[in-house]
This record gives structure tokens, sequence and C-alpha cells, in this order.
């Protein structure tokens, strides 16, 4: 059965990975860089404000094309799947589920346990 | 081989496990070869881990089997080698905690401990590695960061092909080509990195001493001779390499300004030089050669017989011929451009540390549409796989050339360098000259032509390549080499554009 069944429950887990894990704060005590996830099915947007080991804000519906790091999806099924542990990451990253568009590896590997 | 004195060699590679017995005259004889397990950890897909005592059971039974098979007189040595990035950890009685292949990404949660206190350059300038997530340091900072545990319990780190000579001996011992792909070496001045060990903490006790390729370590131990029904009574144990530079070894690709292609699951394109040159690019890696003072560059097309063989598997296995020799006909029957047909499988220049992303495979082809002529046909795939991949050869190829003056020689081998046709097609593409050794399994060689070396029956690499070895030649038809340029033009142009897809 499925835990995660619209993309509002996802948003919510990231929150509360970041507020609950001390471990993710840790990994992202030197990162401030705004984060854009893009679904190629809905045009949806959202945009993950993380500052350093302070605080995150996940704005759904809400963009920045200058975000040095972006995630397109190509459906919202995809973070669904992620989510519930349907796919692993690698696999959706190699079959194209997921595509990094911006951003750098040293940027990336600090995201892995906030996102997937 | 029954009445002839014979080297065992043993490589693990990518896939297999593989065991041959080879003469002191590095003539070949019984191969053995069996695939081992890669463990998922997490439905994730990073983190994976080798069983370690199945590969120990799959050596016993290889060398069991070529000894009974070959039956030699004596054999004088052992030797190996190994996949290089792939590291162990063992306990304080010799007990692996964790063995893990190279493509164990399990330094993705760890990384970060090394970007914040090395900047990116720092650590290229030590290692000339990227990116950090991929090699032992990483590894090990994930078991402090994760299992804390199995870390306070870790008593030796070492490289696949160190664990090998372990086994075999009961020490430990790495070589400059192993460790160098630890992320724990200072490439430059071939020692170990106190700069990144004191930084993270990391006791000294733990790393495994250094010793050049090619010199004795031990003695098999009696139990294992036993074990494997070998009949003698000392046989001394000769520290190998990495698997490339055992493969590079094997090709004779050992002096400055040669090129060393070696065609496995991906094909890593290697100038020999004789001071350790850092790319100020981060991009291409750098590595000690078992040759001690040569050095490495690498620059790697990626997933070249991963391309070669799903070809294979996919579209032409089912026939009752062999396969090989099936895809040389399909190669015969299309001329260089396989009619405008071009195939992006994976093989490119390297940008490893920029890799954010995978790239879709595609194939560009003429459609069969109404008003077409020809319709396309599998030679055409085939052909085009096969130009696809020597491209991406060609790229890394034509960016090694930048690091050196000197006149460069070019070597291949592997499992692709059987197929006379693709030897054929990646000279004129390459438009160089190209040696394959007789061995094309030259992992075998090279681990042979370590224990020679360690065993004094030589004085140098150079000499018992010179002596020992045999080559065949494949020249460059300028004609075919120079349609080739414009082919490959056509396929670059192409290439930037599906890349974005």
């Amino acid at each position: 059965m499925s835990i995660f069944e619209d993309i509002s429950s996802c948003l919510k887990d990231i929150e509360e990975r970041y507020n609950n894990t001390e471990k993710i704060r840790k990994k992202l005590a030197n990162y401030n860089d705004p984060i854009q996830l893009y679904f190629l099915d809905t045009g949806r947007k959202i945009l993950i404000l993380v500052n350093g080991d302070h605080g995150i804000e996940v704005k759904d519906n809400t963009g920045d094309d200058t975000a040095p790091v972006k995630i397109d999806f190509i459906s919202e099924k995809t973070l669904l799947d992620l989510f519930n542990k349907d796919i692993g990451a690698v696999k959706a990253y190699s079959s194209g589920q997921i595509k990094v568009v911006e951003g750098k590896i040293r940027n990336l590997v600090r995201l892995k346990s906030l996102l997937f | 081989m029954g009445s002839s004195d014979a080297i065992l060699s043993i490589d693990i590679s990518s896939k297999n496990v593989k065991v041959a017995l080879i003469s002191v005259k590095l003539k070949l004889g019984s191969v053995f070869s069996q695939g081992y397990s890669i463990i998922n950890e997490d439905i994730d897909g990073f983190a994976k881990h080798l069983n370690m005592n199945e590969i120990w059971d799959i050596i016993k039974t290889g060398i069991k089997q070529v000894v009974n098979k070959d039956k030699p007189k004596e054999i004088v040595g052992i030797s190996s080698c190994g996949q290089r990035i792939a590291s162990v950890f063992l306990d304080a009685h010799g007990k692996e905690i964790y063995g893990g292949p190279n493509t164990d990404m399990r330094g993705i949660d760890s990384a970060y401990l090394i970007e914040d206190r090395f900047p990116e350059n720092e650590m290229f300038r030590i290692t000339a590695h990227s990116p950090s997530l991929m090699f032992t340091l990483a590894r090990l900072l994930w078991f402090k960061e994760e299992k804390r545990n199995q870390y306070e319990n870790i008593s030796h780190i070492l490289m696949l092909d160190d664990w090998i000579g372990y086994r075999l001996t009961g020490g430990y011992y790495t070589d400059y080509s192993s460790i160098g792909e630890s992320h724990l070496f200072d490439i430059k001045h071939k020692k170990w990195s106190f700069e990144i060990i004191e930084s993270f903490n990391i006791n000294p006790e733990l790393l495994p001493k250094i010793v050049n390729s090619g010199t004795v370590i031990g003695e098999l131990k009696p139990d294992f001779m036993k074990e494997t029904g070998i009949n003698q009574n000392l046989i001394p144990v000769i520290k190998g390499s990495g698997d490339t530079q055992a493969n590079l070894l094997g090709m004779g690709a050992i002096e400055n300004g040669n090129i060393g292609i070696t065609l496995g699951t991906t094909a890593p394109v290697h100038l020999v030089v004789n001071k350790p040159i850092i790319d100020q690019n981060l991009n291409f890696w750098t590595e000690c050669h078992a040759v001690n003072d040569k050095w490495l560059i690498e620059a790697n097309s990626g997933g070249t017989g991963k391309a070669y063989d799903w070809f294979k598997d996919t579209f032409i296995s089912a026939s009752e011929k062999d396969v090989n020799e099936i895809m040389d006909e399909l190669l015969n029957r299309v001329e260089p451009g396989a009619n405008s047909t071009y195939a992006y499988l994976g093989p490119e220049l390297m940008a490893v540390k920029d890799q954010t992303s995978i790239k879709r495979g595609v194939f560009i082809f003429q459609p069969p549409s109404m008003i077409g002529e020809e319709f396309p046909k599998l030679e055409n795939f085939a052909r085009s796989t096969i130009e696809g991949i020597c491209f991406g050869i060609l790229e890394n190829f034509q960016a090694l050339l930048g690091f050196t003056q000197s006149e460069i020689v070019a070597f291949c081998s592997g499992g692709m360098s059987k197929s006379k046709e693709f030897c054929k097609i990646l000279t004129n593409i390459l438009g160089k000259d190209l040696k394959v050794p007789h061995i094309l399994d030259s992992a075998f060689t090279g681990c042979a032509i370590n224990t020679l070396l360690g065993l004094k029956l030589y004085p140098d690499y150079k000499r018992i390549i010179d002596e020992l070895m045999q080559f065949e030649k494949y020249y460059v038809d300028p004609s075919a080499s120079e349609e080739y340029r414009g082919i490959f033009k056509q396929w670059k142009h192409l290439k930037n554009k599906i890349d974005d897809l």
C-alpha cells in the first residue's frame, strides 16, 4: 500500500526529514542553493530553499529558473514511486525518469538523503 | 603445458573471476572464468557489496580446474590483478567486514565530509581523481557515519588486488597502481597523503605496506595448496596491480607516449607519461603505472563493452552461429557510415566529475518511409554500434594527445579486439596504426609479466615484452580514415543535438 499518495505528502516529508534528522541538517550545513523540481507531465514546479542547517522552506507551485540545482521528473508519479520505494533512485536516474538539468555533483550528493 | 613451468594468473574483472595458467614464455594455457554476485544493499541502488567468500571459492575452483587440466611441471609463481577502485576492509583477525566493487556508490552519503574539508581542486591536486563519492576514502567515511561499530572494527584497508595477495599469503601489501585509486594517496609524490589521512583521523596502522608491482610478497599458504590440489613445496606470490595496469603491461604499453586502450566493460584509454601530469581541468585521472617510474593519464570512454554486449545479446544472440562471427559478417556487409546510421549508446568523452545525468541511448537512421529506397537493416545498426563505440574512444584518444609531445604508439586488447573487423574500424577511426597482442586476455599476461620480474628472471619490464610478446599490427587505410573523419564530424554534430534529450 502506498504511503505517499500525492505530491503534497512528499513535500511535507521533505520538511520533516530535514527537521527531524540531524544527519541531513549536518550534511546541508554549508548548503544554500535553491533547488527547483519540475514535473514534465503537469508543468508543476516546486522550489526548495535550504538555509544551511538553519531551516528549510518548500514552496509548491513556485519555480525559479535561475536555481543552481534543477531536477526534472518525467512525471509526478516518479516522485511518488521514489518516496514509496517502488523504484530506486539509480534506476529512476538511469532510465531517464529523473534528469538533473542544472547542478554539480558536489551539491547533488548533499541532497540525496533529503530528496530520495 | 604438462612438461613446462607455469605461472598462475588471477584476475577479478568487473564481471568475472578469471584464472589462467600461462607459461614462462608467455603462452596461454587453460583459462577459467566465472561470474560473481554484486549485491545491492537497498532499493536505491547506490550501495553495493561483494560476497568475498563466494569470490574466494570461485578463485579456488578456477585454480583447481586449470591446474588439473594443464598439469604443469611446476608453478613458478602466482600473481593477480583486481578491478580498480574496488576495496576491502578487514577486522583484526583478517576477516572481511566489507568488500565493494567499483560500482559501489555508497560514498554519495559521505562525500560531503570530503567536500567540506577539501575544495575540489585541492583534492584533485593530491589524488588526481574525482568525484570523491567513488573512492575508498568516501566508503570508509560512510562506515564511520552509518555503521560505527563496523568502522571501529576495521583494522586493514586494502584494494581488491591487495586482498587476493592477503588471502594467498596472509600479508598486507598494496602497490602504487592499486592504492593510487583510493583517494588516500598522493599521486604526484607517490606516497600516502597524510594531509588527507590526518584530516579524517584515519589510523595509519590500518594502511598496508606499499611495494612495487612485481615484488615477491610471500609464499602461497600450504593449506591453500592442499585445498586446490597443488602438490608443491613452495610457490612465491608476486604483487600484481590494478587490472587496467595489468592489461597495459599485457599489451606492451609501458613507454612514454604509448597509448593503451583496454576493451573491457568500459574502455579506459591510458597515455603513459614519464612524470605525474595533473589535469588542470580536474577531469582526466592520473594514476601510477605498474612500471615504477611511469604514470598514466586516463580518459575513460565509458561503457563500450556494455554497449557491444547489449547489441549482441539483444539483436543476434538467438542465432546458432558464433555471435562474434555473425558480428564480423554484419560489419563486412556495410560501408563506413552504415548508410547514415548513427549510434549513441554511451561511449563518449570522459566527463565523470560533471556527469549528473545519464544520457538516453539513441539510434539515428533512415526511416522506412514511402520515398526511401533503402530500408535500415540489422547490419546498419551493427556497424553504427561499432562505429559509435570507436568514436567514443576517439574522443578520449584525441584528448590525451594534448598531454604529450612524444611520438604516439597505440595498443589495444580485451574482448572486442577478438573481432578483426572491429580492430580495422578502430584503426581507421583513430587514424593510427594499432598493435594488438596475441594474447587478448592481456591481464593474464600482465600478471605473468609481474611474476617474471618478481622472480628476477628478467631485469625489467621492457626486456620481457621485447623478448616474449608477439603482436598483430593493424595499419591505417588512408582513404577509409579520411572518410571516417567526415563521418565523425557528422556523428559529433548530431550528438551535440541529442545530448539534451
